[in-house]
Parts: C-alpha cells; sequence; structure tokens
C-alpha cells in the first residue's frame, strides 16, 4: 500500500478501518445509482473510497435517511401541537404563575385562536393550522415537553442544529454524513433547502464545523427553479454531453497512461472516479430536482407553491439515497410572529400544512416511511401570553407571542419512532416542560439513536478532544421508538 | 534479624517475586533515611504518575487513597492494601504484579523497573516520610510529564558526521533508522520531477516550460543549491508560506456571523501581508512569534508595520459571548505555537495532559489583559506613520474646530427662533416684505434678520400639525383658522368664530365630523409617534382603541383663546408662541427627562417633542449654512477651506494594525467552575502554563503578560516552539509531518520515530538564529527529498505509511497551488503587486492574482473552498483534509476558470501559427505537463481533434459556425479548447512526483 492511501485518515477512519467497521466489503462500496445501491460500476476503481460511502451505523436500525422540516423562527406549539383550553379562562387577564422571563416583556394570557380537535386513532389533539398533517397524527410521536436554552434565534438555531449555542459544532446532518456516509454519490449527502436566501445565522446552521468540508451542508435556493441555479458547476455552458463525454475519454487515456507509470495509487484513482461520478451527477442531479417529472396527482397532492415543491424536492432527495434533507421554511425567520400571530401563523402553516401531509402519505405509500425520519419543529416555541409593545422590537400590536425556550413542540415522524405518541407535556398554560422534559441534547441523542448510533460513541478526534454532537449531555428518549 | 528471617522465606514466594532472588542484601537493606530517600526518588513519582489519579484527594476508588502511609494501612473496600509486618502478602504487590483478581493499574502492567522498586521499598518496610502526603493528580501530573512525556524533553542533538559534507544530516538520520530495517535510500527523481516538487512545495507554483529548462541546461554543479536558493528568493515563496501559516492562524477577512452590522474585518489583509513579508524576508521565527504576541510591547524601531502581526490573535471568528473569543485565542497561541490543546481546560482539567483549569485562566487573564485596540495604529515607516498620524490629527482638530462651530450656531439659532417665535409663527402666514420663503438659496442675511429657512421648516411644521387629529391638532387648528380671519376688525372676527365653535362643541359628539371653515381631511395619525403623551399601556394586555375625538376644537383650547382677548395677529402668534415656551420652560424646569413628562399637562405633552425631538428648532449641523449671517457664513467658508487645504498637503494614506494593547492595569481572571463564568473559582493570577515553567514566576503587574509569554514560549528552554515549527516545515515539504499531530503535542502523542531527525531539525534551527529559509535549504537539499515517489513492493508492504522515507510521498497540490498553477500554465498569473486589499474571487469575479488574495468570508464559506478542502477558517488548522468528491471534478469540467484558461491559451497567437497539429499538440504537453507527449498521445490527441461533428441545436449553446468561413475552423477551436482543458484537469497536472 502506498502512504497516499492514508489520506483517508483525515476523517479518524483509514481505509482499512472503515472496511472493518462497517462490516462491508468492496462490492457494497460502489455507487448508488438512480434509484438505491446497485453494484460497482466498470468504471468504478477498487481503490475509491470517498469519505461519503455508505457506512454502516453502531446498530441495525430501520431509518437510514432524514427530512428535518425546520420551521424557523419559532412556531407557537400552543397553537399547532400543544393544547393549552386553561388559558381560556385567564384571556387577558394575567396568569396566576409569573411571566417566565423570555426574549421581551410580556403580559396577559392568550388562548390560542385556532380550534383544537382530536385526530387518528391515538386522538392527538391538533389544531386547524396543520388538519392534513393531522391526519397522519398516528405515525407520529409529538414531544410537548422540548426546551432550550435561551430565548434566542441565534443561540438556539445553533444549538437545534450542531448541540452547541455557541461555539463552532458540525451540524447534525454533517455528524450523520461523517457516521452513515450518503447513499447516492451523484448527489450531495446533505442538502439544505430555503427558498429566497438563507435563514438566521446563514450557512452555520449547516456548517461541517472541524469535519471536512465535504460533510457540509449543500445549499439550495428553491425558490429557483432551473437546475443550473439549484446546484453549481451542474452543467457546462459550452459543451453538449456527448463532447464532454469524448473530452472525458481522452483525460481518462491520460489518467491511465499516468497511473500505469506508477502503479496503484488510491488517490489518483479516487480522482480518476470523480470525473466519472461528476458526469453522471449531470443529468441525476437534474433530475433531482426536477419535480415535472412527478405524476400530476403527486403534484396535486402536494400543492403549487414554494412550500410544496420543496417539500416535493425534499421526497425526491431522500428517494434518491440522499442522506439528510432539510428544509427551511423561508429566508431570516418567518416563524417568528411578535405581531399578527393568528394572521401569519395560518398563512405559513397554509404554505406548507398540505405539502407535509403528502410527504407523510407519500413515504408511506412508497414504503419509505420506516426508512426515513421525519423531524418537525423549530429552535424554540411561543409564550403563552402576549407580548407587549417595545419600541423597534414589534409593532405594538399586542397580538402576538415572543419566543420560548422553556416548553416547546417537535415531533417526529417514521424511521423507527413509535407513532401515535405523545411525550411529556408542558405546564397547564403551555409556558414550561414540565412532565418529563427533553433537551434538545436529548432530543439528538434520539435522534443518533434512531439513525443506529449511540450518541456517546459517534466521536470526531479533534484539537485533543473526542467530540461528539450531544457534548457530554444527552439522553434517549427511549418512549418514543417504536 | 527480621530482615533475615524475611530472606529466608524468599523460596516461598511465586511468580515475579522470584524476581527478588538475585537482589543483594545491600538493596535490599535500606535503612530508614535512605529509604526515604528511596521513596522520594523512585516511589513517589510512580505512585503520582499511576495511581493518585484514581486513589486520591479528588477520586478515591474502592474507597482507597494511596497519598500517605497511613492511607495505605487504613485501604478501601478490599481493607488495607500493605502489611508491614507481612510485605508479601500486601494486596497492593499482588495487585501490581497482575497476580490478584485486582489488577492495578487498570491501563496496564507497570514498566518492570517500577514494579522493582515497588517490591524492593515493600521488603524495606514501607518506608515513607512522617507526614509526607502526595499532592493532587494535577501536580502529579505535571512531575510526571515534566520527567517523561517525550516532547517536554530537552532536545536531544544526535551528533552526525561532518554537516558540511554532501551527506546530508537529514539523509544521515534518516539512514540509521533505514539501516535498521535493512533499507537505503531510493533512488533520485528524474530533473523534471524534482523541479516541479520544488516549486511546487516553496512556490505553490509549477515551473514554466522555460524555467525547466534553464534548469535542466545549466551545466553547474550546483545547479540544485541555486534553483533552491533562487525559489526562497522569490516573492512567490512568501505567499506560498503565508498561506500554509494562514490556516494555522485561522485567517479570514470577516468576523463571522453579524447581525444587521458589517461583518468585514477591512484590515485583516495587513496581518496577511505581514506574514508574507516575515517569510520572504525570512524573519527569524522567534521574533515572528514576539511580533505576532506582543508587537506592540516591543520597540520597533523606524518599522512600525509589525504591529500588523497582532492580527494573529484578532483574526478570529468573533463570538457573541467574550469568553469564547478569548477562548479562541488561547487555543490559537497554544496549539498553534506549542503543540498543545490547553483550550480542553476551559470547563475542567485536561483529560490527559497536565494542563489544569488554573492554567487556562491565568492565560485567559492575559488574553482579558489584551483588548483590540480601540482605533487600529497605523502602520509603515515610523516617520510616515508619525507624519500621517500628525496630519490626521490636524485634519481632526480642524474638523472639531469646524463641528464646534456649527454646533454652535445650531444652539444659537434654536435659543433666537424661541425668543422671536411670535415672529416667526407670523412670518409664516404673513410673510416680511423682501422674504421669499420659497426660495431655497440663502440670499444675503443680516444677524437680525429673520431666517427665512427657519420660517419656511415652521410653515411646512405648522401645516401638518393643524391636520393632526392628535393634541396637535386640537391646539394648532385655531391658529390657522384664525391667523386667516381678515385684519380689520380681527378681535370681533375672533370672537365670532370662536362662539361658532363653541356651538359644534356642544353638538352631541358623532355629529360634529367637520365644522365650518374645518378642512380635516387627511388623518395625520403620527405627528408625534406613540410616546410623547405617554398614553401607551404598560400592562394591559389587549389593545385599547382610543376613539377619535372628531370635534373641532377642544373646550380648554378655547376658553384659553377667549382669555387672551386677541387684538391683532400678532398677539395670536405671541399667545401661540407663549403656549409652546410654557411648556419648553416648565418641561426643562423638571429636568426635561421622562419623568418631567409627567409635570406637563397632558394634552400639551405633544409640545415637549417641538423641542427636544424632530422640530423646525432642532437645525442639523449640515444644514446650518442656511441659518447663518454673512459675516458668520464667512466664517465658516473660511475653516472649511483651511481643512481643504490642509487635506491637500495629506501625506499617503496607511493601513492599519488589527492590534491589541495592554489594559492598564491588566486584570487577572479567576477559574470559571465547569466553564461557567457565573460560577466563581478561585482567582488565578496570570502567568505561562505550570508544565513548561522551572518557576511559579506571575506576569508583572504592569504588563498583560503577552511579552513575557512569547518570551517564555521561544526560550530555548521550551523545546516546543522549535518542534512544532520544524514538523509543519517537514509535512509541507513531505507532505506528511514527523509528528503525526502537529498541533497537538501531548501525552495523546506518541513519540515519533523520527525523533532524532526531528530535535535535529528543531536544534538547527535555533542555532541558524531561527531562519526558515536555512531550514528550508537543508530540508531541500538533503536526497529524502529529491528521490523518486517510486518504492519497492517490499518497502510498501512494510512501510505503508512511508514513515522510514525510503521513496518520496506523492502529493495532490492544495486548491491555491492548483489555481495558480493553471493561471500560469495559461500565461495569466498576475504577480505584479504583493499584498493589498483581499480581492472577491471566488464568486464569478475573475481576478488573475494569487489565490492568498482572496476574500475569505468566514461566516459563508464559498462551496468551491469548502469542497476542494480548503482550511476551516473558524479554528487553527494544521493538516488541511483531502477528499475527492465529485464537486471538485464539476468545478473543473464545467466552472468558469477551467474554460476562460482554456480558451485563452487557444487564442494564443504564436501557438496557433505553429505549422501542424503535432507541433501544437507537442507545445500544449509542453506548457501543461512540462514534458513532450508520447506517439500514443499524441495519436490519442489527433483522433479527438478529428472527431469533429457539429453539434445538434439542443446541445450547442454557442455558435460554433461563422457565416462565410468554414465553421470547421472554428468547430476545431473548440475542440482544441476541449483538449487542453483535459490537460489542465489531469492527473499529472494535479499531482507532484
Amino acid at each position: 500500500m502506498r502512504s497516499l492511501r492514508k489520506s483517508q485518515a483525515w476523517a479518524g477512519i483509514s481505509r482499512r478501518e472503515m472496511l472493518c467497521r462497517s462490516g462491508m466489503g468492496m462490492a457494497m462500496m460502489g455507487l448508488a445509482t438512480t434509484l438505491g445501491p446497485t453494484a460497482v460500476a466498470d468504471d468504478q476503481p477498487n481503490g475509491f473510497v470517498s469519505p461519503l460511502t455508505p457506512k454502516a451505523p453502531h446498530f441495525a436500525v430501520k431509518a437510514k435517511r432524514v427530512i428535518h422540516l425546520f420551521m424557523n423562527g419559532g412556531p407557537s406549539h400552543i397553537d399547532t401541537f400543544d393544547p393549552k383550553p386553561a388559558l381560556e379562562s385567564w384571556a387577558g387577564k394575567e396568569l396566576p404563575m409569573k411571566n417566565l422571563a423570555t426574549e421581551r416583556r410580556t403580559g396577559a394570557a392568550f388562548p390560542s385562536p385556532f380550534k383544537f380537535q382530536k385526530y387518528g386513532d391515538s386522538g392527538i389533539e391538533v389544531s386547524e393550522l396543520f388538519q392534513h398533517t393531522a391526519q397522519h397524527v398516528d405515525k407520529m410521536a409529538v414531544i410537548r415537553s422540548m426546551h432550550a436554552d435561551v430565548p434566542n434565534h441565534e443561540p438556539s438555531l445553533l444549538l437545534m442544529n450542531c448541540g452547541d449555542s455557541r461555539l463552532v459544532r458540525p451540524s447534525m446532518g454533517s455528524w450523520l454524513n461523517y457516521g452513515l456516509g450518503t447513499e447516492n454519490q451523484n448527489l450531495p449527502g446533505f442538502v439544505a433547502l430555503c427558498p429566497d436566501g438563507f435563514p438566521i445565522l446563514e450557512t452555520q446552521n449547516w456548517q461541517s464545523g472541524f469535519l471536512p468540508g465535504v460533510f457540509q451542508g449543500t445549499y439550495v435556493n428553491t425558490r429557483h427553479q432551473e437546475i443550473d441555479k439549484l446546484i453549481e458547476n451542474v452543467r457546462n455552458s459550452q459543451w453538449s454531453l456527448r463532447e464532454q463525454r469524448e473530452q472525458l475519454d481522452l483525460l481518462r487515456q491520460l489518467n491511465q497512461q499516468h497511473l500505469d507509470q506508477r502503479g496503484r495509487d488510491d488517490a489518483l484513482e479516487a480522482r480518476i472516479a470523480g470525473f466519472e461520478l461528476a458526469f453522471r451527477m449531470q443529468t441525476e442531479a437534474s433530475d433531482a430536482f426536477d419535480v415535472s417529472l412527478e405524476p400530476e396527482h403527486v403534484r396535486e397532492r402536494y400543492g403549487d407553491s414554494v412550500q410544496a415543491r420543496q417539500i416535493l424536492i425534499a421526497r425526491r432527495l431522500i428517494e434518491r439515497g440522499v442522506r439528510f434533507v432539510q428544509v427551511w421554511h423561508g429566508a431570516g425567520q418567518p416563524w417568528d410572529h411578535h405581531d399578527d400571530l393568528e394572521v401569519g401563523h395560518r398563512n405559513l402553516a397554509n404554505e406548507c400544512d398540505r405539502a407535509i401531509a403528502a410527504l407523510l402519505q407519500d413515504l408511506e405509500e412508497r414504503g419509505l416511511l420506516d426508512e426515513t425520519l421525519v423531524i418537525w419543529g423549530g429552535e424554540f416555541g411561543r409564550t403563552p401570553v402576549v407580548e407587549l409593545p417595545q419600541a423597534g422590537a414589534n409593532a405594538g400590536k399586542i397580538n402576538g407571542r415572543d419566543h420560548n425556550h422553556w416548553g416547546f413542540t417537535t415531533w417526529l415522524a417514521g424511521g423507527g419512532v413509535k407513532g401515535g405518541t405523545v411525550y411529556g407535556s408542558t405546564d397547564e398554560f403551555g409556558f414550561k416542560a414540565e412532565e418529563k422534559p427533553v433537551h434538545v441534547h436529548d432530543l439528538h441523542a434520539t435522534i443518533l439513536h434512531l439513525m443506529g448510533f449511540d450518541h456517546t460513541r459517534l466521536t470526531y478526534h479533534f484539537a485533543g478532544r473526542d467530540f461528539r454532537l450531544t457534548d457530554v449531555h444527552g439522553t434517549v428518549i427511549k418512549d418514543v421508538i417504536a | 534479624m527480621a530482615m533475615l528471617n524475611f530472606l529466608l522465606t524468599l523460596g516461598r514466594l511465586v511468580g515475579s517475586f522470584l524476581l527478588l532472588v538475585g537482589f543483594g542484601l545491600a538493596e535490599v537493606g535500606l535503612s530508614q533515611e535512605s529509604g526515604e530517600d528511596f521513596f522520594e526518588q523512585r516511589i513517589r513519582p510512580v505512585l503520582l504518575a499511576h495511581c493518585i489519579e484514581c486513589h486520591g484527594p479528588d477520586v478515591q476508588e474502592g474507597g482507597l487513597r494511596l497519598d500517605s502511609r497511613s492511607a495505605l494501612l487504613r485501604g478501601g473496600e478490599h481493607g488495607p492494601v500493605i502489611h508491614a509486618e507481612n510485605a508479601e502478602d500486601s494486596l497492593l504487590l499482588k495487585a501490581i504484579s497482575y497476580q490478584h483478581e485486582l489488577q492495578m493499574p487498570p491501563a496496564g502492567v507497570l514498566p518492570e523497573e517500577h514494579l522493582t522498586a515497588i517490591r524492593q521499598w515493600a521488603l524495606a518496610g514501607f518506608p515513607w516520610p512522617e507526614t509526607s502526603v502526595i499532592g493532587s493528580p494535577m501536580e502529579a501530573r505535571v512531575l510526571h510529564n515534566r520527567a517523561e512525556h517525550w516532547a517536554f524533553q530537552p532536545l536531544q542533538f544526535t551528533p552526525v558526521a561532518d554537516p558540511d559534507s554532501n551527506f546530508n544530516p537529514v539523509d544521515q538520520l534518516l539512514a540509521r533508522k533505514m539501516l535498521e530495517r535493512g533499507w537505503s535510500p531510493g533512488a533520485l527523481a528524474d530533473d523534471r520531477t524534482q523541479v516541479k516538487r520544488a516549486y511546487f512545495t516553496l512556490l505553490g507554483l509549477q515551473p514554466s516550460w522555460t524555467e525547466l529548462q534553464s534548469y535542466l541546461n545549466d551545466p553547474r554543479p550546483d545547479r540544485w543549491e541555486r534553483l533552491v536558493d533562487d525559489l526562497l528568493n522569490r516573492p512567490q515563496y512568501g505567499e506560498r508560506w503565508a498561506r500554509h501559516w494562514l490556516d494555522v492562524a485561522r485567517y479570514a477577512d470577516t468576523q463571522g456571523y453579524a447581525f444587521a452590522k458589517d461583518r468585514n474585518y477591512p484590515h485583516a489583509y495587513t496581518y496577511r501581508d505581514y506574514v508574507i513579508r516575515a517569510f520572504n524576508e525570512d524573519l527569524p521565527y522567534d521574533q515572528f512569534i514576539r511580533h505576532q504576541l506582543a508587537a506592540d510591547q516591543m520597540d520597533l524601531g523606524d518599522d512600525l508595520s509589525p504591529l500588523a502581526a497582532l492580527g494573529f490573535l484578532t483574526v478570529g471568528r468573533r463570538f457573541i459571548d467574550y469568553n469564547d473569543t478569548l477562548d479562541d485565542r488561547i487555543d490559537v497561541v497554544t496549539r498553534g505555537l506549542l503543540g498543545l490543546t490547553v483550550s480542553c481546560a476551559r470547563c475542567h482539567d485536561h483529560k490527559y495532559d497536565a494542563i489544569s483549569m488554573t492554567d487556562y485562566y491565568a492565560l485567559h487573564g492575559v488574553m482579558s489583559s489584551s483588548p483590540d485596540a480601540d482605533e487600529k495604529p497605523l502602520i509603515g515607516p515610523r516617520a510616515h506613520v508619525e507624519s500621517r498620524r500628525e496630519f490626521e490629527n490636524q485634519a481632526r482638530a480642524m474638523l472639531r474646530e469646524i463641528n464646534e462651530f456649527r454646533n454652535q450656531h445650531v444652539a444659537l439659532i434654536k435659543q433666537s427662533t424661541i425668543d422671536r417665535l411670535p415672529e416667526y409663527f407670523l412670518a409664516v402666514y404673513q410673510p416680511p416684505s423682501g422674504m421669499d420663503i420659497e426660495n431655497k438659496e440663502r440670499g444675503s442675511l443680516g444677524p437680525d434678520d429673520l431666517r427665512p429657512a427657519m420660517v419656511r421648516r415652521w410653515k411646512e411644521r405648522l401645516e401638518r400639525m393643524t391636520r393632526n387629529r392628535k393634541q396637535a391638532g386640537v391646539w394648532f387648528r385655531p391658529l390657522r383658522v384664525l391667523m386667516n380671519l381678515p385684519d380689520e376688525d380681527f378681535a370681533k372676527s375672533v370672537t365670532a368664530q370662536l362662539d361658532q365653535w363653541q356651538a359644534l362643541l356642544e353638538v352631541p359628539e358623532g355629529e360634529a365630523e367637520s365644522g365650518e371653515g374645518w378642512d380635516v381631511k387627511e388623518e395625520e395619525t403620527s405627528e408625534q409617534g406613540g410616546g410623547a403623551d405617554g398614553t401607551v399601556a404598560e400592562t394591559s394586555a389587549a389593545p385599547r382603541p382610543r376613539p377619535l375625538d372628531r370635534r373641532p376644537v377642544a373646550a380648554n383650547v378655547l376658553e384659553k383663546l377667549r382669555a387672551a382677548n386677541l387684538q391683532s395677529k400678532q398677539e395670536l402668534a405671541t399667545f401661540y408662541a407663549d403656549v409652546l415656551r410654557g411648556v419648553w420652560k416648565n418641561f426643562q424646569d423638571h429636568g426635561a427627562n421622562d419623568e418631567a413628562v409627567l409635570q406637563i399637562e397632558e394634552s400639551l405633552r405633544f409640545a415637549i417633542e417641538l423641542w427636544r425631538g424632530d422640530s423646525p428648532l432642532n437645525v442639523s449641523p449640515e444644514e446650518i449654512g442656511d441659518f447663518l449671517s454673512d459675516a458668520d457664513a464667512e466664517i465658516l467658508r473660511q475653516k472649511s477651506a483651511k481643512l481643504d487645504e490642509h487635506q491637500h498637503t495629506a501625506p499617503p494614506k496607511l493601513p492599519r494594525a488589527m492590534a491589541v494593547v495592554d489594559r492598564q492595569p491588566p486584570v487577572n481572571s479567576y477559574v470559571f467552575l465547569r466553564g461557567n463564568p457565573n460560577n466563581r473559582g478561585p482567582d488565578v493570577a496570570r502567568r505561562f502554563l505550570t508544565v513548561l515553567s522551572k518557576d511559579t514566576a506571575v506576569y508583572p503587574e504592569t504588563s498583560s503578560g503577552r511579552r513575557e509569554l512569547a518570551e517564555q514560549i521561544v526560550s530555548t528552554d521550551n523545546p516546543l516552539a522549535a518542534r512544532v515549527i520544524v514538523n509543519r516545515v517537514w509535512m509541507h515539504h513531505f507532505g506528511k509531518p514527523l509528528v503525526a499531530t502537529p498541533s497537538d503535542f501531548g501525552v495523546r502523542c506518541e513519540i515519533p520515530l523520527q525523533l532524532e531527525l526531528l530535535d535535529f531539525l528543531a536544534d538547527y534551527l535555533q542555532k541558524h538564529q531561527w531562519s526558515l529559509k536555512s531550514l528550508h535549504r537543508l530540508i531541500l537539499t538533503s536526497h529524502a527529498f529529491r528521490q523518486t515517489t517510486a518504492r519497492s513492493a517490499e518497502v510498501e508492504v512494510s512501510d505503508p505509511e512511508n514513515r522510514y522515507y525510503v521513496g518520496m510521498n506523492r502529493r495532490r497540490m492544495e486548491w491555491e497551488a492548483l489555481r495558480d498553477s493553471m493561471l500560469k500554465a495559461a500565461s495569466v498569473l498576475d504577480t505584479s503587486e504583493i499584498g493589498g486589499p483581499a480581492v472577491d474571487m471566488f464568486r464569478g469575479q475573475a481576478s488573475n492574482r494569487r489565490s492568498i488574495y482572496g476574500s475569505i468570508d468566514r461566516q459563508d464559506l464559498p462551496n468551491l473552498l469548502r469542497s476542494f478542502d480548503f482550511a476551516s477558517p473558524d479554528t487553527s488548522i494544521a493538516v488541511r483534509p483531502q477528499t475527492t468528491v465529485p464537486q471538485q471534478s464539476l468545478y473543473l469540467m464545467n466552472g468558469t476558470l477551467v474554460q476562460e484558461l482554456s480558451s485563452k491559451i487557444v487564442s494564443d497567437d504564436n501557438w496557433q501559427a505553429l505549422p501542424d497539429p503535432i507541433q501544437q499538440i507537442q507545445e500544449l504537453f509542453r506548457r501543461i505537463l512540462l514534458r513532450t507527449a508520447t506517439p500514443k498521445e499524441i495519436d490519442n490527441c489527433l483522433q479527438f481533434l478529428a472527431a469533429l461533428e457539429v453539434p445538434s441545436e439542443d446541445q450547442s449553446k454557442e455558435d460554433t459556425g461563422g457565416e462565410d468561413t468554414a465553421p470547421s475552423k472554428k468547430l476545431l477551436a473548440r475542440r482544441w479548447q476541449m483538449l487542453i482543458q483535459a490537460l489542465l484537469m489531469s492527473n499529472e497536472f494535479c499531482f507532484v512526483d
């Protein structure tokens, strides 16, 4: 073996270790083509081990991929998945409890303007905002006792995505790509979809931190529909595919002669393979993002909006083996309704409710639900009390809610999740996680568990320490696992 | 005699105890005194190093402590661990010999010498100095690490044969290790490979064909040494090696996330340029460190440029929590310069290394005593800095004078307007003759003239106010209506109007939508914002809509107007002026603060903002010119002219350094228990790391300690600084380091196979005044550097990681070297300037400058850089990852860079003029691959060129057919361009043998 082979050791996994650890033979290390892995392609040199090559987790599980529906800005749990009828009798009055400190000053109780009703066999109550999604409540584990550290967007986004509210740490999608690789080498393993720009904190939300850059999320602006704008350099502006094929054949001849003169070398072979992968990616990636290839009844089911399109793209991506797809509702912090919560929440839920329902139905019909972990939630929830006017902070309409990190809701579905479950609860007003509180670290531990990892053992040695997504925290919530 | 009895029982001892048989009586028979010496020298270090962490003051596994003799006698859950009378029966001995179910220490059986020592000690009756207790585990670790960890030991100098002989010491030392394996060095690589390699490691560029030829044709025997010197003297050397250092220094041109603020570091480039210059001028490495930590505390002589070096501390990411920013600085200093992971000790003592939280917070004190300079200092030659600074100071003084003049007149015009407010009100409705308030030119103004611009301001404001539905309108509508009454019989008309309003007031609310002479059309509700009337609900939850008072005038206003018994418009103006002036006086008398608001009658609170807020009275300093008398305007003009004149004498602008300064007085930090600043632990004096300090001296009260820290780091007492840098240098020449973790030389870092070589190089660096160029010369002139990458099958199998260097490592160019070499191959690389502000080149903007000048946004690192394994600018990076992903290929295949470069080459006239395709192919191979093409390659290329095809419409995206001349010529050019692109994308171009 040549020394360069050792260059694979950057991830702390040498080629040999990787094979031992994953228990996979060479045949498994090949590519996935259009819809799932196949045997090694002819032009696939045996020596090629991409950092994104599929790897086995610590233990066998159903879930293989993740779709994270990120309602950025902080959707109100008490208006969506955590009914709090007790607020009615205090409407417009101060709560008998002292308002917990949040980002801004808050006032009297503000009951949800939305109607809740029971859905499914489990009879879990969901508000009218997500009435379509609610049809699938029996697939969900609704965690009503989430809590985070502080009532501000930036640290809470970092905590939810990267497990630390301040420091530069890899995001969950990066960790999963590091641990599992990805099943389709023609597409990025971690895709962040967001229309019209970035969420707050921008690319930090899907950063790879100290992990190699290939594990970072690839951002796609789903406002666009043209493939060239969706993925960088995916098309050549000058050469036709046929010309490019001929060009790459010439390149292959050059490279082969160069390689023959030098004997085996993983790095040389990997780069040769890289061009072949790239060539195929050009068509593969175009297809993945082209929702017009879906039958009409499917497109109708999702609806006709940016949200519908990007959620459908998410399904097309995971179907093609992308490991982690994060779907952001929009640029900035759309769910952040300090004013006009009723109107605002209704609009945003209208934009995505049908598509989320369609996604869950679609996944189930295609037999992908078991393999796909769907996560829904924001970086925190909102207060059960009204936010008071404050110059420069809100429009002073006194009809919105402040951030609430003390208690909020996240739900999981598919991928080994115990459906029809409600886990934990907030206090009677929905202010604070009370029964069986679940910190974001616990959520991460649980997600990693669902993906087959002991969260204490998925580590990366850097700067003298073994880092992990959950740092020194995290308890797996067994009750939400099927 | 007990001893003799004891010896007689030896025969019964089992296992490892048999070893004792060989011991002489004298060795076993220790006196009390020598027994205690024996304990101190042989036993205490072992207990400290291997036992106390789990059986000491902090932790007592199994209820056992091993830090005093009485503790041993007392024992733990398993009872006493020593028997003074029956030593061989001691649990301690059984456990350490792994002969018992308890096997201690759990990490593995102790080295034989320690076992032997403990047995001797046992036989002597466990002598232990009275009252002596072993210290904390951290102290134990410090002693142990200092005594035993290889990286903390002084540099060992391995003598080599005459270093001036042709046998390079690097090769001598490598050869010794090879000899152990029966290997000998690899063959020399061919000249072309050697030259390409030297250009790559020293310049990060591929040589041109001409450069290669001039070497090959150089007949002198020392042409290699000359080449190395030549390359080291080129400015591209500094650019290349600066980029390596910037990886360590986590360099970026932005500070990271900054909500709604400018995230740029406009001066970061001065740090980058400092580093380039330091390498090019071969600044001694110890001085390089001093500058980066404490240039502001040094006598810099005539050149203040080294202040820019402080960017080392400040170019990192800025965090919301300042302690995270300080942590980043501690980390870059300790991992970057010392190879120690001190940041691990932020929340608890280091898990492995002898670095305590106290050490961490000692450095935390140093960093928090070194804030960023409020005004970033100018840099350059001292004389320039001084003249520029003097110029700026003078300019600032002049500007201040101008501003003071303006502000003074802002206050004067306000006061004079208040004093003459009735005149102004009157002038709004009846402008004095000769005054044209619509004319915005200032015209001529005497000192006592009413200011037309001020009349205009009041006119606009009063128009707005009289349409206001709130109190301002209620009060001021009558002013407009009454001013519009005829002058004749004014008093009578006023009374009539007042009566009419009075009547309206008596109409029930709601029916008086608009009254006579009332022309409220637009609701202007924003006149005074929401705050002035103090009505915003503080605690109520529900919105409280206020019914609009649609009646034309309020009773209180009517009453006051009536009482004023107005006889003329003059009196009307005075009435209103007095209403306002009354409020203002009252407000000021009560302190002019938010409390004072409450002293003003509610219906008149709007008037407060007319005094302190957005008011015609408050002219901005910029517009003061319109309000000055002719004499004052002239004074202002002269002052401005003087400043303009001064600006013409400006010395050239100078760049600024991202410097830090020493806080005076410096502050000590305290331990943040569990890393939480609210969890206060003991205070910690500023000082160096314990494990590297000979004494416990703390930094002086007058200094942050950066200067002292720098000296301790570069001191020859500290072997780490030199070991760490030579390891980095070696890595960049050989593709891999001698010590596998270049920024972590802690105890988890195993002793390197080539320790002698590492130490030799470190010692060499120190002995050559820390000259990195000397070190490069030594390394590049070694056989090891010049040998081929080919290794025998046997060596490859036995030494897969090439730790013996029986051959060179093949390397892939990093992104910067690849891009720069491509630009050079296309003859477009712009090397005309060294340094300068960062250039936007990674997001589609074209630039032909070297990659090091590209602007790095750490918050949004371009995908391009990320996919090419660029070093994350968020933390100090020692080794870049090397990945192969399709995004890299896609960039080369479809991105604009390679397309443009190949198009550039194809349009080269000289190349086009070559007589036949074969010569053209040869020229391309020479230019790009630095060699001629083989017949087979020529064949392949010709075939590729011959396969001309007219692209079908849907595929071709460019006009490929000319109108008149042969389209085949254009098609052929297209084919050539593809061929060139293939050469640029080839492995041969991208890899360095």
